[in-house]
């Protein structure tokens, strides 16, 4: 009877260990994949050529010169990476001071694109506006890793409107021609 | 009569022993920056989705098989250090290497490799200088700036 018990437990021992050793495996390799995403801030505007305005006669004599044109958008494109909690703003300066009785206001339209595009800012002198001195004021915060797109009128549109600023327009002389440089800027935010 | 049992034991488990000792050595690594010139389609395009390595990033030799029709099966796996879910890396075999086996499978499609173990290629006999190939997909700017590091583990088994 032992012997028989002793039998079985060889056979079943070896039954047990005979696929350990005939199929025997080996973790003898490993090989490191590193990966690093750089920061990413490349910007563009799209302007395709200066934007001029003209002040005129007003339409009737007792109105406000007339400015044109009222302003046509241009775009703000960005491919921008970022570390997690890392945003980008996007701002706008003028090189000069605004004239006497002139106002100049830009303001970018909501962002669209994938990823964190943006919030476009209402604030400045006017509400929905920015307005535009030689200070850098923000139009667009809270930019994460994002893209806008690249096509002809993909990003968040930009609005460069001049208006007649009646705080100051008893100030206004005429000149012959002006030229102001507006200047996006895409900074780190704090 | 005891003895004569782990004596039969003994005898039987020899002849199977020299088949463990199948050896398997890598060289490579592949390390990746990315930054502002993968962005092909400029200002506000995204980065570009795939990156590959040089077709002989990786190198394999498996060997101390008992003879050239000693069957192996080569399986694989990662484990993250840092990953994102969005990356898929991909193993592909662009070349045999040599030796007096023989070698097939994993030579038409890239492998997404995964947590657990896949397999990848087969063969029989040593087979030296096997070249690998890795391919990075799933690449957008939705993807954080970061390092991200993961190790890929090549397990040879010796079939029956």
């Amino acid at each position: 009877m032992t012997e028989r018990i002793i039998r079985a437990s060889c056979l079943l021992l070896l039954l047990l260990l005979s696929p350990f050793f005939l199929s025997a495996q080996v973790d003898g390799g490993d090989s490191t994949t590193t990966i690093t995403i750089n920061d990413v801030s490349l910007f563009q505007h799209t302007t395709a050529t200066d934007v001029s305005f003209v002040i005129d006669d007003p339409a009737s004599p007792g109105e406000l010169p007339l400015i044109t044109p009222a302003g046509t958008p241009t775009y703000l494109q960005y491919t921008v990476v970022v570390a997690t909690g890392a945003e980008k703003t996007i701002q706008a300066s003028c090189d000069t001071t605004m004239r006497d009785g002139l106002r100049m206001n830009i303001w970018a339209g909501a962002p669209t694109g994938t990823g964190g595009v943006g919030t476009a800012l209402a604030g400045g002198l006017e509400v929905g506006t920015t307005y535009v001195a030689d200070t850098a004021v923000d139009i667009i915060d809270t930019i994460t890793s994002c893209a806008t797109g690249s096509g002809g009128t993909q990003g968040p549109a930009v609005f460069c409107t001049l208006t007649i600023d009646e705080s100051t327009f008893a100030n206004m002389v005429t000149v012959a021609s002006e030229v102001y440089t507006i200047t996006y800027t895409m900074i780190d935010s704090p | 009569m005891r003895a004569r049992y782990v004596f039969l034991l003994v005898l039987l488990l020899f002849p199977f022993y020299p088949l463990s000792a199948i050896t398997i050595s890598l060289s490579g690594s592949w390390s990746l920056s990315i930054d502002s010139s993968d962005v092909s389609s400029g200002a506000g395009g995204d980065l570009n989705s795939q990156y590959q390595s040089n077709a002989d990033q990786v190198s394999l030799d498996i060997g101390d098989l008992i003879d050239s029709g000693d069957a192996w099966e080569l399986q694989v796996h990662k484990e993250d250090l840092l990953w994102h879910s969005d990356m898929i890396l991909g193993l592909l075999r662009t070349s045999g290497g040599s030796g007096a086996g023989t070698i097939s499978g994993g030579d038409s499609l890239f492998l997404e490799l995964t947590a657990t173990d896949q397999y990848f290629f087969d063969g029989t006999g040593d087979r030296s200088l096997i070249d690998i190939q890795l391919r990075l997909s799933g690449i957008s700017v939705v993807i954080p700036a970061d390092t991200y590091s993961t190790t890929i583990y090549f397990t040879v088994i010796d079939t029956p």
